[in-house]
C-alpha cells in the first residue's frame, strides 16, 4: 500500500515551477496586451488551483479511470474537427468567450493512460508488448495531425518513448521504432503536409531566401534575441518587441522576448530553470511509490521539458518553425491549466511513499 | 540498472538544453553586433529629397516657367534585406518577384515587349494594389498596371539595386486620395497594402507664355532608362579621389573602389549623392548625378540649364521610432536632417512682352506671305525668324522661330509635332543652317579694306554678266561703276566677285570664320547648330577662283540666322579700331546678385558671358565706309534720290529726316535641290540683317524667312522694320511708306 503524506511534498519541483512562471510574467506584461495580459493572470489562478487540487489527490484516483478521462479526451479530439477553424486550423473548442485546446488535455490523458498500461504489465522488453501503447499514442495523433497542428503533433511521441523507457524497454526497440517514425516522414512530407508547413522547412533551412514570407518571424526572432545582447534592452526596452515586429510574440515566440530584453543572463536562467525541473521530476519519478507513479512523473517531466527544448529550438532557429508552447510562460489557457495540474500530480506523485509493510522492491522492475 | 535508465533520460535533458545554450552564446555574444546592425537597418530606410525644379524669368521677373506643386505616386518596386552581408531583393507588387522583374527590364528587344504584357496581365489580374488605385483613380486596371511597370522599368536594365528604390508611377493624383496614402503611409505595419507606394510633393512645369517661347525654354520630360543608363555618375572632369577611385571623364566611377562606412558597398543613388559633394583641393568637383526616371530638361533654356534648374537631391535616412505617448509608430529622421536645395531661379534677358510682340508680328507677316502664289503651289513651311538681340554684349531680346510648338502640351502632342511637315521642333533660328546671301556683303567689304586689296573709293564696273573660264557670273541689275557704299546699297554682285577674288578663298574663309559664321555661337540654348563653311576654301583643294566668287556673295556657306546676327553687332559695336565677337545669350545675373552659393555661381556665369568671344581689330575708316553703306542700303542716298535694297526699313519723317536711322543688309540666297536626278532652283530664302540706332548702336535685328523669294528687300524689310518699331516704341503713322517693287536683293 501507499501512504500519502502532503508535507513530504518535493518543494524544490514546486519552486521550479512557480520560479518560472514568475519569471515569465514580466515578460508577457511587455509583449501581450493589457486584456491579454489580464486575461492571462486569470487563467494563472484557475491554474495554480488546478495545481492544488491535483497535489492534493491521490493520483491513483487518475490512474484507475485513466481509460475514461482518455476515451474523454480523444471524443474531444474528434470533436474538435468539426469546429469552424481558426487560422486554417481546428484546434479550438469555443465555449462563449473561452476556448479550449484538446489536444493540451490529450497528452495528460495519454500520460495517465499510458502509466495505467504499461502500470500494470511487465512485458514491455518484449516486441509485442510495444503493440497496445503505440496504438494508444499513435491513433489520436492522427486526429491532431488532421487539425493540422504540427507542433503539438511533435510534443506528444516522447511521452511514449519516455515511459516505455521508464517501464524496461529495450533500447533497440525504441531506437528502431524512431528510425521508423522518422522514415514515415518521406511519405508524410508528399501525403500529409501542407504547403505552409512545407515552406517553413524550407524556410528553415534557406532563411534569406524566403524571409520575406515564411521565415520572416524567425529572422525578426533571431534578431531580437541577437541584438539582446549579454545583458538585454531592459523589461519594456526591447525595439522589436515594441515596434510589434516580431509575429507570436507573446505567445510561441515570448523566449525571443525574453532573450531580447532580457538578454542572456535572463534567457539562460529561464533555461536552467527548465533542465532542472526536468531534472528533479525525473527524480521524483525514480523515487516513486510505484511503478504508476514513477511512470506519470516521467511522463510529466519529459513532457513538459521537450516542449521547452522544441520551444526554444524553434525560435533560436534550429528547428523549423512550429506551434509550440513554452510552457508556463506563454499565453495561453488551456496549456497553463494542464501543465500546472500535471505538475499537482507529479508533487502528489512526491508525497506519496511506499509503506513499510510492503514487501515489494520498489527497484525491480 | 534503473538508476542508468534515469542517468541516461538526464542526460538527454542535459544535452539538449545544452545545445540551446551553445545557441544562445553564439547569438547573443558572437553574432549580437551583427544582429543589432541588422534591425537598425531594417528599421530604418533612406528617402530621397526632391528639390523642386528652379523657375525660369524674364528680365522684368515676369514668369516663363514654373512647377506648380502636384501629388506624384511613387512606387518601390521591391525591398532590399541585407543578411550575413548577402542581398536578397524582395517583390513588393506580388505576383510578379524580383526576379520577374529583373528579366523583363534585362530582356532584349521583342522579349521584353512580350514578358511586358505578360506581367502586365499579371499585375491587372492579381495585385490588390492595382485593383485598389485603379478603383480610386477611376482608371482602368491595365492602365496602372502598365505605368507601374514602366516605373519599374525606368532603372538600369537589370539592375537588382534599382529595384529598391521608388520610382514615379502617376503624376498628378486626387489629392484626397493623396493625404489618405500619406496618412496610411505613416503607420506603416497598419495596412499592407500601400507598403510600397510613396507620395510625393512633384511639380507640372508650366509655361504661361506658351508657344511664344518653345523654342526658347524647352520643356521637361522623364529621363529614359537608356539615358540614365548613360549618363549616371557622369563627372565633369577627369578627377582621382585619394584613397577612394579612380573617376574618368568618360563617364564611369569605378563603384566597386567605393565603400560605406562600415565597408559594406553603398548603392549607386547613395553614392551619386555622396560623390557630388566631394571637395577636391578646396574646390567643389561636381557630377551631373542624374536619378533613374528623374525630370529632366528637353531642349532649349531647360536642357542647357538644366544641371542648375534641378537643384540638388539628398538622401534622408529614417527610422522606425514610435511615439510614447500616441503609441503610434512612424519614421522619423535619423541623424542630421537633410533638406533638397531647390533649383535657383534662373533669370533670362528676354522679354516676354517684346518677345510676344515680335512675335506677333512674325506670325502676322507670315500668313501674308503666305498668300503669295507661288508659295501656296509649292507648299510653304510658313516658317521665319526673327532676332532681336543688344548689340554690345549679346543678350537676347526676342528670339522667334516659326514655328513653334506649347512646352506645355509637347509630351502630349509629341507624335503630332514631330509628323507635321512644316518642322515646328526645329528652332530655325539657332538650329536651322541656310546660305546668307547677300547679307555677307559687309563681312566681304570690310576685310578687302582691311586686309588692303581694296581702298576706300575704289570702284568697280558692274555690266549685269560677267564670264570666267566659260561660265556665267551675274549681277541683279547694270549697276556701272560702283564704289563699296553703292555696291551694298544695290546689293552688287560685281563689286564683291571682284573683292572676293582679291581676298582669295584663304583669307576670305578666315574673315567668315572670325566673324562667327560657321560654328556654334554659345548661345545659352540646347541644340544649337554650327554651319557649314567649305574647308576648301582655305585648303585650296580643289577650289577654283569660281568658287570664291560664290563664296564672296554668301553661296556655297551654310550659317544660322543667329551666327549674321553675331556679325552684324561686330559691325554695329564696333568702337576705335576693336570689333567684338559676341556671345548671344539668354541669361542674366538678378538684379541683386547674392553672395554665394548656386545663385552666385550662375550670377558670375552670366556677367562671364556679357564679355565678347574674341576682339577683332579693324581699320576704323575701313569700317566707316562699311557702316555708310549700310547706312545708304535702308536709308539711300538723299543727295541723288537714289533708294536702296533695305528702303523698306527705313523710318523717314515728314520733314526729310528720320525717325530712326537704321543700317542694314538684305540678302536673296539661291538655292538649289536635286529632284528627279535633276538639279532645281528653289525659291530663295531671303534675309534682312541691320542694326539701329545708326549712331549709337543698340540692337542688332536679323529677320529670315526660308523659302520665302520675293527679295529680302521687298519681304524681310517690313518685318524689320516693324520689329525696330517695336523696340524703339515708335508712332505708328508718322513715316510716308514708299511702296515701289524693284530689283531688291
Amino acid at each position: 500500500m501507499v501512504r500519502i503524506d502532503p508535507w513530504r511534498v518535493e518543494w524544490l519541483f514546486l519552486l521550479i515551477a512557480l520560479a518560472i512562471i514568475g519569471l515569465g510574467l514580466p515578460f508577457l506584461h511587455s509583449s501581450a496586451t493589457p486584456g491579454e495580459f489580464r486575461r492571462q493572470l486569470a487563467w494563472l489562478a484557475i491554474s495554480l488551483g488546478a495545481m492544488g487540487v491535483f497535489a492534493l489527490v491521490d493520483y491513483h484516483l487518475w490512474i484507475r479511470h485513466a481509460y475514461w478521462i482518455y476515451a474523454a479526451a480523444v471524443a474531444l479530439l474528434l470533436l474538435v474537427l468539426f469546429m469552424p477553424p481558426i487560422n486554417n486550423a481546428r484546434s479550438y473548442i469555443r465555449i462563449g468567450s473561452v476556448g479550449m485546446q484538446p489536444s493540451e488535455l490529450f497528452k495528460l490523458a495519454l500520460i495517465l493512460a499510458l502509466a495505467r498500461h504499461l502500470g500494470k504489465r511487465e512485458n514491455q522488453h518484449m516486441l509485442h508488448g510495444l503493440i497496445i501503447p503505440f496504438l494508444l499514442t499513435l491513433g489520436p495523433l492522427m486526429f491532431i495531425l488532421m487539425q493540422p497542428d504540427l507542433g503539438t503533433a511533435l510534443t506528444i511521441p516522447p511521452i511514449l518513448f519516455a515511459t516505455l523507457w521508464a517501464s524496461g524497454a529495450r533500447f533497440s526497440h525504441l531506437f528502431g521504432a524512431i528510425v521508423l517514425g522518422l522514415s514515415s516522414v518521406w511519405p508524410l512530407w508528399h501525403y500529409g503536409m501542407k504547403p505552409y508547413q512545407k515552406a517553413r522547412i524550407f524556410a528553415f533551412f534557406d532563411p534569406e531566401k524566403y524571409e520575406s514570407a515564411e521565415a520572416y518571424q524567425l529572422l525578426m526572432s533571431l534578431t531580437a534575441i541577437g541584438s539582446g545582447g549579454a545583458s538585454g534592452l531592459g523589461l519594456g526596452n526591447g525595439i522589436i518587441t515594441d515596434l510589434n515586429l516580431l509575429p507570436e510574440k507573446h505567445n510561441d515566440f515570448i523566449f525571443g522576448v525574453i532573450a531580447e530584453e532580457g538578454g542572456f543572463t535572463a534567457s539562460i536562467v529561464v533555461i536552467l530553470l527548465f533542465l532542472f525541473l526536468a531534472l528533479v521530476g525525473l527524480q521524483i519519478a525514480w523515487a516513486a511509490a510505484d511503478r504508476f507513479g514513477r511512470l506519470v512523473a516521467t511522463g510529466v517531466a519529459m513532457i513538459i521539458g521537450w516542449q521547452a527544448i522544441l520551444n526554444i529550438y524553434v525560435v533560436t532557429g534550429l528547428f523549423p518553425t512550429t506551434g509550440v508552447t513554452l510552457p508556463l510562460v506563454s499565453y495561453g489557457g488551456s496549456s497553463m491549466v494542464v501543465t500546472c495540474a500535471m505538475i499537482g500530480v507529479v508533487l502528489n506523485v512526491s508525497q506519496t511513499r511506499p509503506t513499510l509493510d510492503k514487501v515489494e522492491n520498489p527497484n525491480k522492475i | 540498472m534503473l538508476q542508468v535508465r534515469l542517468f541516461l533520460v538526464s542526460l538527454f535533458f542535459v544535452a539538449m538544453f545544452g545545445g540551446a545554450v551553445y545557441r544562445l552564446v553564439d547569438l547573443q555574444f558572437n553574432r549580437a553586433a551583427e544582429l543589432a546592425a541588422y534591425r537598425d537597418r531594417r528599421l530604418s530606410h533612406i528617402e530621397q529629397k526632391m528639390p523642386r525644379r528652379g523657375r525660369i524669368l524674364d528680365a522684368t521677373g515676369a514668369i516663363i516657367a514654373e512647377d506648380q506643386p502636384t501629388q506624384d505616386l511613387w512606387i518601390t518596386p521591391a525591398r532590399t534585406e541585407r543578411v550575413n552581408r548577402r542581398r536578397t531583393v524582395v517583390s513588393l507588387l506580388p505576383p510578379l518577384t524580383a526576379d520577374q522583374m529583373l528579366a523583363i527590364s534585362a530582356a532584349p528587344g521583342e522579349a521584353r515587349d512580350l514578358e511586358r504584357n505578360v506581367a502586365i496581365a499579371a499585375l491587372a489580374e492579381g495585385n490588390r494594389l492595382v485593383a485598389e488605385l485603379a478603383d480610386r483613380l477611376k482608371l482602368p486596371r491595365e492602365e496602372v498596371a502598365e505605368k507601374i511597370l514602366d516605373g519599374i522599368l525606368s532603372g538600369r536594365p537589370g539592375s537588382r539595386d534599382d529595384l529598391v528604390y521608388p520610382r514615379p508611377v502617376l503624376d498628378n493624383i486626387d489629392f484626397a486620395l493623396g493625404l489618405e496614402i500619406r496618412a496610411a503611409r505613416a503607420n506603416p505595419f497598419d495596412d499592407e497594402l500601400w507598403d510600397p507606394v510613396v507620395i510625393r510633393t512633384g511639380g507640372r512645369r508650366v509655361y504661361p507664355a506658351g508657344a511664344i517661347v518653345g523654342h526658347i525654354t524647352g520643356t521637361v520630360g522623364k529621363l529614359t532608362a537608356e539615358e540614365y543608363d548613360e549618363l549616371r555618375g557622369h563627372w565633369e572632369d577627369d578627377v582621382m579621389v585619394p584613397g577612394k577611385g579612380v573617376i574618368t571623364k568618360q563617364g564611369r566611377v569605378f563603384f566597386s573602389l567605393l565603400s560605406g562606412e562600415n565597408g559594406e558597398p553603398v548603392s549607386d543613388e547613395e553614392l551619386i549623392i555622396r560623390l557630388r559633394e566631394i571637395k577636391r583641393n578646396g574646390r567643389m568637383i561636381k557630377t551631373q548625378g542624374y536619378f533613374a526616371n528623374e525630370t529632366v530638361g528637353r531642349g532649349g533654356v531647360e536642357q542647357y540649364y538644366n544641371q542648375a534648374l534641378r537643384g540638388r537631391h539628398r538622401l534622408q535616412r529614417l527610422r522606425l521610432t514610435r511615439d510614447e505617448q500616441s503609441g503610434r509608430r512612424r519614421f522619423e529622421p535619423k541623424g542630421e536632417v537633410e533638406r533638397a536645395e531647390n533649383g535657383p531661379d534662373i533669370r533670362l534677358s528676354l522679354k516676354l512682352d517684346v518677345q510676344r510682340q515680335a512675335y506677333e508680328i512674325m506670325d502676322r507677316h507670315i500668313k501674308q506671305v503666305a498668300k503669295r502664289p507661288e508659295l501656296v503651289r509649292s507648299g510653304w513651311t510658313q516658317s521665319g525668324v526673327a532676332i532681336l538681340m543688344d548689340a554690345n554684349n549679346g543678350r537676347i531680346h526676342a528670339l522667334v522661330s516659326i514655328p513653334s510648338y506649347d512646352p506645355n502640351t509637347f509630351n502630349r502632342d509629341f507624335r503630332k509635332l514631330a509628323d507635321d511637315p512644316h518642322l515646328p521642333l526645329v528652332d530655325r533660328a539657332i538650329a536651322g543652317i541656310y546660305p546668307p546671301g547677300s547679307v555677307v556683303k559687309p563681312i566681304v567689304g570690310l576685310a578687302g579694306l582691311t586686309e588692303n586689296v581694296i581702298v576706300p573709293g575704289q570702284k568697280f564696273h558692274c555690266d549685269r554678266v560677267m564670264y570666267l573660264g566659260g561660265a556665267r557670273f551675274t549681277c541683279l541689275g547694270r549697276h556701272g561703276d560702283q564704289d563699296l557704299e553703292t555696291a551694298l546699297m544695290n546689293s552688287c554682285n560685281m563689286y564683291f566677285y571682284h573683292t572676293g577674288e582679291l581676298l582669295g578663298g584663304r583669307r576670305l574663309y578666315e574673315w567668315y570664320t572670325r566673324m562667327g559664321l560657321g560654328h556654334r555661337t554659345g548661345i545659352d540654348i540646347a541644340g544649337e547648330k554650327g554651319g557649314i563653311l567649305p574647308r576648301n576654301a582655305y585648303t585650296r583643294r580643289g577650289w577654283a577662283t569660281g568658287n570664291t566668287y560664290h563664296m564672296s556673295i554668301g553661296q556655297g556657306i551654310a550659317v544660322t540666322p543667329l551666327q549674321i546676327a553675331v556679325s552684324f553687332a561686330a559691325l554695329a559695336n564696333a568702337r576705335g579700331d576693336i570689333m567684338r565677337i559676341v556671345r548671344p545669350h539668354l541669361l542674366i545675373p538678378p538684379p541683386t546678385p547674392p553672395e554665394n552659393g548656386v545663385e552666385a555661381e550662375l550670377a558670375r556665369e552670366a556677367m562671364a558671358l556679357d564679355q565678347p568671344l574674341s576682339e577683332i581689330q579693324i581699320d576704323r575708316e575701313a569700317l566707316a565706309v562699311v557702316r555708310q553703306g549700310l547706312w545708304e542700303t535702308v536709308q539711300g542716298k538723299p543727295e541723288t534720290g537714289q533708294l536702296g535694297t533695305g528702303q523698306l526699313a527705313a523710318f523717314p519723317n515728314s520733314h526729310g529726316g528720320y525717325l530712326l536711322e537704321v543700317a542694314g543688309k538684305t540678302g536673296t540666297a539661291e538655292w538649289s535641290r536635286v529632284v528627279g536626278g535633276r538639279v532645281r532652283k528653289q525659291i530663295s530664302h531671303v534675309w534682312f540683317a541691320g542694326y539701329a540706332p545708326f549712331d549709337r548702336p543698340e540692337v542688332v535685328v536679323v529677320v529670315f524667312l526660308p523659302e520665302a523669294g520675293h527679295g529680302g528687300g521687298s519681304t524681310c524689310a517690313p518685318i524689320a522694320k516693324d520689329l525696330l518699331r517695336m523696340w524703339f516704341n515708335l508712332p505708328d503713322r508718322m513715316d510716308v511708306l514708299v511702296e515701289e517693287e524693284g530689283a531688291l536683293g
